[in-house]
């Protein structure tokens, strides 16, 4: 649990994980795909697929074992959970007043992958309190000459 | 007495159980949280009679999940 | 269908894809005797056409029941200025014929709907779906299964475009994005924009997957969604599955007759609409 963490400002998912997600949204559809996206410094390293346990064409829900399973195995693997994401079969890459009132783990960051546009449109969120946030969404590697804080979008 | 907290080790009082334990956390919502304690998840029932003892492992989580809850909306309007 | 000999003609035209070795004058002749739709004579209909013709795709049918707009100019490379207020299939087929006289033109100058489309779409051995609305892409979708003819999705949006081909058997369009946004849900082109370019990358990467079909060679965007982010330049294949839940070709089909989709309300509670 990361309490005081500051809302993050911008997440850089890269490709080969963000296919990852969007293959699996794919493979669940109709029903709601869900996962964990784990990194470093707001760049995701990982992509944990989660099951449904709700199995819900609109509602989504995980296992509290697997969810101990993996963030131990984000632990083990020095990272952090940089974010919890969910597909929207049939609706706006939005969070649903139902996703507002269940962000509860604090310092991550919500991102919703939906198919409902015809084209696959992902977008992330900071959820405090019922306050949403749109978070940038980067894709790829961070620009060279970075010191240590990213420079502007790519 | 010192016991290991989501991976990191924490310095707690004793006798505490794990409803005093997630109060002391500051965890905001107990009711939403899943706890494991030494790799055993724990009932919600457990949460007043388990007592955290010295070299005691805890992991707890909250709840993930949600729902567009939209298909309600348009089973309502068809 | 009978293969006549090349004409010297013919061989001097198309000598650049001829000496590839996966056409030949056999590939050749085989284009010469194929017939591909084109759906939509806008962004992606545009290059689509022009290289199919500019390939000896024998007959090339165009569906498109609007007329030429000005703010079509800005991508759609077929119709120019002075054809302006003229039906799209009349000014397309003008140009096709401009570029290679040898192309047979099919003029549909219809809005493919539910009553029409799986009549026009069974003429043809590969279509591709150059339309600009999603009611539209999930028509051609349901037209070209019950049809049992290949075709290539695709669409442009902003910066981004995506294709898929879809051949009787593969994943198709519904097992993926479900059924159409409500009216309104969704931004069009007219609404959030497209840089034309968008249609000339995914338009020709849709003609060339009608060439890959017609000629047997390479391996096809079936199974497989390509999508394109032109800021980051960044190609993704997304690997996919037919669906076993597919309203349409899964195990127990909610749509089994061709229809037009209900415009819905929107009824999501999103405040962009």
């Amino acid at each position: 649990m990361q309490f005081g963490v500051q809302d993050m400002l911008k997440l850089r998912i890269p490709d080969s994980i963000a296919r990852q997600m969007l293959e699996h949204a794919a493979a669940e559809a109709p029903l709601e795909a869900c996962g964990i996206l784990a990194g470093r410094r707001a760049m995701v390293e990982r992509c944990y697929k989660m099951k449904n346990a709700e199995g819900g064409t609109d509602h989504f829900m995980m296992e509290p074992a697997e969810q101990f399973r993996v963030v131990k195995d984000i632990r083990a693997a020095g990272l952090e959970t940089l974010a919890i994401w969910h597909s929207h079969p049939d609706s706006p890459a939005r969070p649903s007043p139902e996703d507002i009132r269940l962000a509860l783990t604090p310092g991550v960051v919500y991102i919703i992958l939906s198919l409902k546009s015809g084209m696959p449109d992902i977008k992330a969120f900071n959820i405090n309190d019922g306050n949403v946030t749109e978070v940038p969404l980067l894709a790829g590697l961070p620009k060279r000459n970075e010191s240590g804080t990213d420079t502007a979008a790519s | 007495m010192k016991v290991t907290i989501n991976g990191k080790p924490d310095d707690i009082g004793e006798g505490l159980n794990v409803d005093g334990l997630l109060a002391e956390q500051e965890v905001k919502m107990p009711e939403m949280v899943s706890v494991e304690l030494n790799g055993d998840i724990l009932r919600r029932s457990q949460f007043h009679s388990a007592v955290i003892k010295e070299g005691d492992q805890i992991e707890f989580i909250y709840f993930m999940g949600g729902g567009s809850g939209l298909n309600a909306i348009n089973r309502a309007t068809d | 269908m009978d293969s006549m000999p090349l004409t010297e003609q013919q061989i001097e035209r198309y000598s650049r894809q001829i000496i590839l070795q996966q056409v030949g004058g056999e590939g050749q002749q085989r284009l010469l005797s194929s017939r591909v739709l084109i759906a939509g004579a806008g962004g992606l209909g545009s290059p689509a056409a022009m290289y199919l013709a500019a390939a000896g795709v024998g007959t090339i049918g165009i569906a498109d029941g609007d007329k030429v707009d000005r703010t079509n100019l800005q991508r759609q490379v077929i119709h120019f200025t002075r054809d302006v207020s003229r039906p799209k299939v009349d000014s397309a087929k003008e140009k096709i014929q401009a570029i290679n006289p040898g192309v047979n033109v099919i003029t549909h100058n219809v809005r493919l709907n539910a009553a029409n489309a799986g009549d026009i779409v069974s003429d043809y051995d590969f279509v591709i779906d150059g339309t600009d609305n999603f009611a539209a892409k999930f028509l051609i979708n349901d037209a070209c299964y019950f049809q049992k003819v290949p075709f290539s999705h695709a669409g442009i949006l902003r910066f981004e475009g995506q294709l898929m081909t879809v051949l009787p058997g593969t994943t198709c369009y519904r097992c993926v994005f479900r059924t159409p946004p409500p009216a309104g849900a969704v931004p069009s082109c007219s609404q959030a924009g497209v840089l034309g370019t968008l249609a000339a990358v995914i338009g020709s990467l849709q003609a060339t997957e009608a060439i890959k079909y017609l000629l047997g060679i390479g391996e096809l965007l079936t199974d497989t969604l390509l999508t394109y982010d032109a800021l980051a330049v960044n190609f993704r294949k997304v690997r996919l599955k037919r669906n076993p839940h597919c309203i349409l070709c899964g195990r127990q089909p909610q749509i089994t007759i061709l229809a037009d989709e209900p415009q819905k309300e929107c009824n999501s509670g999103c405040k962009t609409c």
